[in-house]
C-alpha cells in the first residue's frame, strides 16, 4: 500500500497542500478571526464602534431581549430534530431493507426533493400552507414554520440513518427475535445503540443549520417573529451594529466545532468497535 | 411492519405533496411565453450559470488537488483538516455570509465577480475535495503499479492509468459544486455587488413582491433538472457497484 502510493505519479505534496491553506486561511481563519475581533468591540450609542477590548456584546446577548431570540430559535430547531429524527428513523430503515430497484426508486423519492432549489422548496410548503392543510392559518406562524423547517431538512436526517442501517446484518435482529426480545427491546437495545454515531450525525445536521435558519423565518414567518437567523440579518445590515451580531456567529461557530468534535469521537468510538 | 410503511408512504407524501401541487401550475404554455420573455429573469439565469461554471471548475481543481495532499499528511493533522472541511457543512449558511461580509469589508475587496466567485469556491470546496477524497480511495493502484512495470513514463501512467480512473469523480465534483453554487441565494446575497442578481436572489425578490406563472414554470423546469441530476447520478453510481 505505502510501496504503491509512492509509485503515484510524484507531484510535490508542499505544492499539493497551497489550496487547502488557501481555502483554510481565506475562508475561515480570516473570515471569524476578524469576526471575533468584532465581538469583542462594543457599539457607541452615537452608532460608531469602539475597538477597546470588551466583553459587552457577550454581556448584551444575555439581555432577556436577546436571550428569548436565542432561546426559542434553539427550541425550535431542538422541535425540528426531533420530529426529522422520529419521522426519519422508520422511512431509513425500511429503506434499507427494500431491495433492487424498488431500493434505488426509494433514494430517488428523498433525494429529489433534497436536489431541488431550496428557495423552490420553501415556494411550495408556502403554497401549500395557503391551503390552510390543517384547518389551521399555517402561514407567518411558529406551526407553520416548524412544518417548513421539518420538510426541508428531513433528507439530512434520512441520508445518515439510511446509511448506517445498509452496513448493519439483518441477521442481528433476527437472532434477539428468535431469542425472544420485544419489538421494544430490538429498538432500544440494537438499533438504537448500534446506529447511536448516525442517529448523532443525523441530529447534528439538522439541528445545528436550523439554529440560524434565515429564509424560512424570513419567508414562511413573514420576519414576524425574530429568531437568530433574521436577527442577525438585522443587525448586520440595518441595525448596524456589528459586535453583538458578531458575538452570537461566535457562539454559534463554537457551537458547529463542538459538535463535528463529538461527532469524530463518535465516529471513531464505532470504527474502532466495529475493527 | 406496517407502521414502517405508513411512516415510509407519510414521508414521501410529505415530501412530494407541496412540490408537486405548485409545480403543476407551470404546466402552461402561458407560463412559458412569459418565461421566454422576461427579459431580466433569463439575464439572472445566464448571470448564475456562468458564476457556477467558473466557481465548479476552481473548486473541483482546489479539490482534487487537496483530495489528493490529504493521504500524505500525518494522521493528527489530516483529522484536523478533515474537521475543518466540514464546518460550511454544518454552520449555518447565514454566519458563512456575514463572516465573509466583515472579511470583504475588512481586506478593502471590490463587492462584485471577485468576491461572488470567491465566496462559492469557498462553499464547494468541502463538497468538491470529499467527493474527490471518496474517489481516489477507490483508486485501483494495481492499474497504475501494471503500466509502471511495463515502463510507462510519468506523462503516460497520469493519461491512460490515472485520469480515466478520476473522471467519474470530477464529473461528480463538478456537478455538485456547480448545483450548490447555482442554488445558494444567502451567501451570495452578502457578498455580491450591485451589478449581480443571480438567479436565487432575482426568484427571492419575486417571491417577496409578486408571484407571476412564469415563476411556476421555472421551478418546473429548475425541478426536472434536479430530478435528471439525480437519475443519472443513480445510474453512475449503480454501474459503478456492478462493475466492483
Amino acid at each position: 500500500m505505502v510501496a504503491s502510493k509512492r509509485k503515484l505519479p510524484s507531484l510535490n505534496t508542499t505544492l499539493l497542500v497551497i489550496p487547502l491553506y488557501a481555502w483554510i486561511i481565506g475562508f475561515l481563519v480570516g473570515p471569524f478571526v476578524i469576526l471575533s475581533l468584532f465581538s469583542f468591540n462594543t457599539r457607541l450609542p452615537d452608532g460608531t464602534t469602539s475597538t477597546a477590548l470588551s466583553l459587552e456584546a457577550y454581556r448584551r446577548l444575555l439581555d432577556p431581549l436577546y436571550l428569548g431570540i436565542i432561546l426559542r430559535s434553539l427550541a425550535l430547531a431542538l422541535a425540528n430534530t426531533v420530529l426529522c429524527l422520529l419521522l426519519a428513523f422508520p422511512t431509513a430503515y425500511l429503506m434499507a431493507r427494500l431491495r433492487g430497484p424498488q431500493k434505488a426508486l426509494a433514494l430517488s423519492l428523498i433525494l429529489i426533493p433534497l436536489a431541488t432549489s431550496f428557495l423552490i422548496r420553501i415556494f411550495a410548503v408556502m403554497d401549500f400552507l395557503r391551503l390552510k392543510p390543517f384547518g389551521l392559518d399555517g402561514l407567518y406562524t411558529v406551526p407553520g414554520i416548524l412544518f417548513a423547517l421539518c420538510y426541508n431538512y428531513l433528507p439530512y436526517a434520512i441520508l445518515p440513518l439510511y446509511a448506517s442501517f445498509q452496513r448493519q446484518d439483518p441477521r442481528l435482529l433476527e437472532a434477539a427475535a428468535d431469542l425472544g426480545a420485544s419489538r421494544r427491546q430490538l429498538v432500544t437495545r440494537i438499533l438504537i445503540p448500534l446506529h447511536k454515531s448516525a442517529i448523532f450525525s443525523a441530529a447534528l445536521f439538522v439541528f445545528i443549520p436550523s439554529t440560524g435558519e434565515y429564509l424560512v423565518p424570513a419567508l414562511v414567518g413573514g420576519s414576524r417573529q425574530f429568531f437568530i437567523g433574521n436577527f442577525l440579518q438585522n443587525q448586520f445590515l440595518t441595525a448596524r451594529n456589528w459586535p453583538l451580531g458578531s458575538a452570537l456567529i461566535v457562539l454559534l461557530l463554537f457551537l458547529t466545532l463542538l459538535g463535528l468534535r463529538q461527532l469524530r469521537r463518535y465516529e471513531s468510538f464505532s470504527t474502532r468497535k466495529g475493527a | 411492519m406496517r407502521l414502517l410503511s405508513a411512516v415510509f408512504t407519510g414521508v414521501i407524501i410529505f415530501l412530494w405533496l407541496p412540490l408537486v401541487l405548485t409545480l403543476r401550475k407551470g404546466l402552461s404554455l402561458e407560463g412559458v411565453d412569459r418565461l421566454l420573455a422576461n427579459h431580466d429573469l433569463l439575464s439572472s439565469l445566464q448571470q448564475s450559470l456562468l458564476l457556477a461554471g467558473a466557481s465548479a471548475v476552481i473548486a473541483t481543481a482546489m479539490g482534487t488537488l487537496t483530495a489528493l495532499a490529504l493521504p500524505r499528511l500525518s494522521k493528527a493533522w489530516r483529522g484536523r483538516f478533515e474537521t475543518l472541511l466540514l464546518v460550511p457543512l454544518l454552520l449555518p449558511e447565514i454566519a458563512l455570509g456575514l463572516a465573509l461580509l466583515v472579511w470583504f469589508v475588512k481586506i478593502g475587496a471590490n463587492f462584485g465577480w471577485g468576491t461572488l466567485i470567491a465566496g462559492h469556491v469557498g462553499f464547494s470546496f468541502t463538497y468538491a475535495t470529499l467527493v474527490m477524497k471518496a474517489n481516489i480511495e477507490s483508486l485501483d493502484r494495481s492499474l497504475i503499479d501494471a503500466a509502471r512495470d511495463l515502463g510507462a513514463p510519468n506523462r503516460a501512467v497520469f493519461r491512460h492509468a490515472l485520469l480515466p480512473q478520476l473522471l467519474p469523480g470530477l464529473i461528480a465534483s463538478f456537478a455538485t459544486a456547480f448545483a450548490l453554487s447555482l442554488d445558494d441565494f444567502l451567501i451570495s446575497f452578502f457578498i455580491k455587488g450591485m451589478d449581480q442578481v443571480t438567479l436565487p436572489i432575482k426568484i427571492f425578490s419575486m417571491l417577496r413582491l409578486s408571484v407571476g406563472v412564469e415563476i411556476y414554470t421555472l421551478s418546473l423546469f429548475l425541478c426536472g433538472i434536479s430530478i435528471l441530476g439525480v437519475l443519472v447520478s443513480q445510474l453512475c453510481f449503480k454501474k459503478n457497484r456492478s462493475r466492483s
